[in-house]
């Protein structure tokens, strides 16, 4: 058997994660890639400057790049109750999907998986713990969190208005002539159009179906 | 092993054998070598023309198993043989050495090389130091026409194709040395090599295949074993390496090249791919070697009165440095075989082959070396952008 594109484009993506990330490794013990070993960082934010490290494991699926990678903290530095989530709460809540996705296309690598969401997450949780509050903000937990999301996203104020829109998402169609969800009287395409259209291409009908399903009963 | 990982050992363990192995050029260049010597002992002069002087290699440069210097200061060794035809009961010991000893000074001196030869224990030993340095080691010798021991080796079971180009040699240090005798240490470099060559046939002949219809050659017969690489000689080659490397500061202690290749000999089962041949040679190497009570032996398969292994008796800890090589062997092709991408296994299996070859293998394989002074970076740079994790319940306090 030989490699496949697949084999290929996840050794590629690690050695480009390597060469800055020089703790970590590639392993496949024939159930799909993993990573592990050591994340350190040195990032600064508003004057404050953290140099930490933390022993991390990321799963990355078999439909990766089309699925995300999860990630967990293995030191057992990281308490259950700061963002996890998971039957055992081990895996890190790094963002609401549809935040993820935005972030991770920005870079679609592995390394920019790393820097982009598991590096200011725990970047987060030293800045909390050693100021006393989330250097970003943080999102509620479950669908709060989500809609929180959208209202950010739509730049809305009402949760009410920020559903409408996500059921639309998970519909899967641009309706540009429907007047939009958000109350302003407007047709989609003069109001959130745009925004709805930029969102939509970043994850699948059935993750928006998904977070709509943790929205509905709100 | 997933098949994947195995393909990329195999692209791997390839290059360090192309990396480590003694060019073909410097192959072509020890010929020239042995047949000026073979034609200056044939010369009108010559006080041994009429002797039918034969100069040939063995060992390694016969085999095409050589390979390159493990360290910055040693010296590549060639080993070749001057036969001579003498019967025992016209010649003494001394008498043949001397003899040909007389010859290669006259060589050295008509050569302008820098040193006579030397006189060791049981060859004459001549340094070259032009262009690169090696050292080339002659053996006297005269063909073993005893026919006893001939038949001895047929009824041993060895065929007669082996044991036809059987030699005696000289010593040195035998109390006979200088009187005529008949006690002569024995040798058959030839009859090993074509016991190694059938040992690798298959693919040899496969290889061979390509020069033939190239016309290059004849015959396969005529195609020096040096001109096509068999996964057996690649073996060879790489655990040579490994235990050079391995016995870098115990030269003396480490398992000697004939016990190596004899049971990597009779390992092999004509596996096509390197890394498949290894894996076979590895754990099934040691089981070529006979106990027999306390005694070890690795019987040279031409000459089964000879043990390759008769020191361990005497010196354990070369038994024990043999099984400890052969142990670590095998964890350091396993820690390579668990990594993942090329470069992990480049750098995984070179920790045991030595720095300076794993730098050339990664850099032909178009890697980046990492710089040696600077130590990993735990902490690099990140620019964090601004993230909200997401399942807060209020409950986190620090």
């Amino acid at each position: 058997m030989v490699d496949t594109e697949y084999d290929v484009h996840i050794r590629r993506q690690f050695q480009e994660l390597q060469t800055k990330h020089q703790y970590l490794e590639l392993h496949n013990n024939g159930q799909g890639y993993t990573i592990s070993g050591q994340l350190g960082f040195s990032s600064e934010y508003k004057g404050i400057r953290i140099q930490d490290g933390f022993s991390i494991f990321i799963k990355i699926p078999d439909e990766y790049p089309d699925g995300l990678p999860i990630a967990k903290e293995i030191g057992g530095r990281i308490p259950r109750d700061f963002h996890k989530s998971g039957q055992n709460r081990d895996i890190l809540c790094l963002a609401t999907p549809a935040d993820q996705w935005i972030k991770f296309n920005k870079c679609k690598s592995l390394l920019g998986f790393i820097d982009n969401l598991v590096v200011p997450y725990l970047f987060s949780f030293c800045f909390k713990q050693k100021t006393g509050r989330m250097p970003f903000n943080e999102r509620r937990h479950g669908g709060l969190g989500i809609l929180e999301f959208y209202c950010e996203y739509f730049e809305l104020t009402d949760f009410e208005a920020a559903r409408k829109l996500l059921k639309l998402l998970a519909k899967g169609r641009y309706r540009r002539e429907k007047t939009c969800p958000c109350g302003s009287g407007r047709r989609l395409r003069s109001c959130h159009g745009a925004k709805f259209l930029e969102i939509m291409k970043m994850q699948t009908t059935d993750a928006f179906s998904n977070e709509y399903r943790q929205v509905q009963s709100l | 092993m997933p098949d994947n990982n195995r393909d990329a050992l195999d692209k791997v363990l390839e290059k360090y054998v192309e990396t480590l192995s003694v060019a073909e050029s410097r192959f072509e260049e020890v010929r020239t070598r042995y047949k000026s010597i073979g034609e200056w002992l044939l010369r009108k002069e010559s006080t041994l023309r009429d002797r039918n002087p034969d100069v040939y290699p063995q060992g390694s440069f016969l085999f095409g198993t050589a390979i390159n210097p493990s360290t910055d200061n040693a010296t590549l060794d060639v080993d070749l043989v001057c036969c001579l035809e003498y019967e025992k009961n016209n010649i003494s010991q001394k008498d043949l050495k001397e003899g040909l000893g007389k010859e290669l000074t006259e060589y050295a001196i008509a050569r302008n090389m820098k040193n006579k030869p030397q006189n060791k224990k049981r060859c004459w030993m001549m340094e070259y130091e032009d262009g690169t340095r090696f050292h080339v080691d002659i053996l006297p010798a005269i063909p073993d026409k005893d026919f006893g021991y001939r038949k001895y080796l047929l009824e041993a079971g060895v065929s007669e194709a082996f044991s036809e180009t059987g030699i005696c040699i000289t010593d040195g240090t035998l109390p006979n040395y200088a009187q005529i005798d008949n006690n002569w240490l024995r040798s058959n470099p030839k009859g090993y090599a074509l016991w190694f060559k059938d040992r690798m046939k298959v693919l040899f002949e496969k290889g061979a295949r390509s020069l033939l219809e190239k016309r290059l050659y004849a015959s396969v017969e005529e195609i020096p074993m040096y001109k096509i690489k068999t996964p057996l000689q690649k073996s060879v080659q790489l655990l040579k390496w490994h235990r050079d490397v391995m016995f870098e500061r115990d030269p003396e202690g480490k398992p000697i090249s004939c016990i190596i290749t004899t049971l990597v000999g009779h390992a092999y089962q004509n596996e096509a791919r390197l890394v498949d041949a290894l894996g076979r040679i590895i754990t099934d190497m040691d089981k070529y070697i006979e106990i027999r009570g306390n005694e070890y032996i690795v019987e040279n398969p031409v000459r089964p009165d000879e043990n390759f292994a008769d020191k361990w008796k005497k010196e354990p800890v070369l038994k024990d440095n043999f099984y400890g090589w052969l142990k670590k062997l095998q964890r350091d092709l396993k820690d390579a075989a668990e990594k993942y991408t090329e470069r992990e296994m480049i750098e995984s299996f070179g920790a045991a082959l030595g720095k300076r070859i794993m730098g050339k293998v990664l850099e032909n394989s178009g890697y980046q070396l990492k710089a040696q002074s600077a130590p990993a970076i735990l902490f690099p740079e990140v620019k964090v952008s601004p993230t909200k994790p997401w399942g807060s319940d209020g409950r986190y306090r620090i």
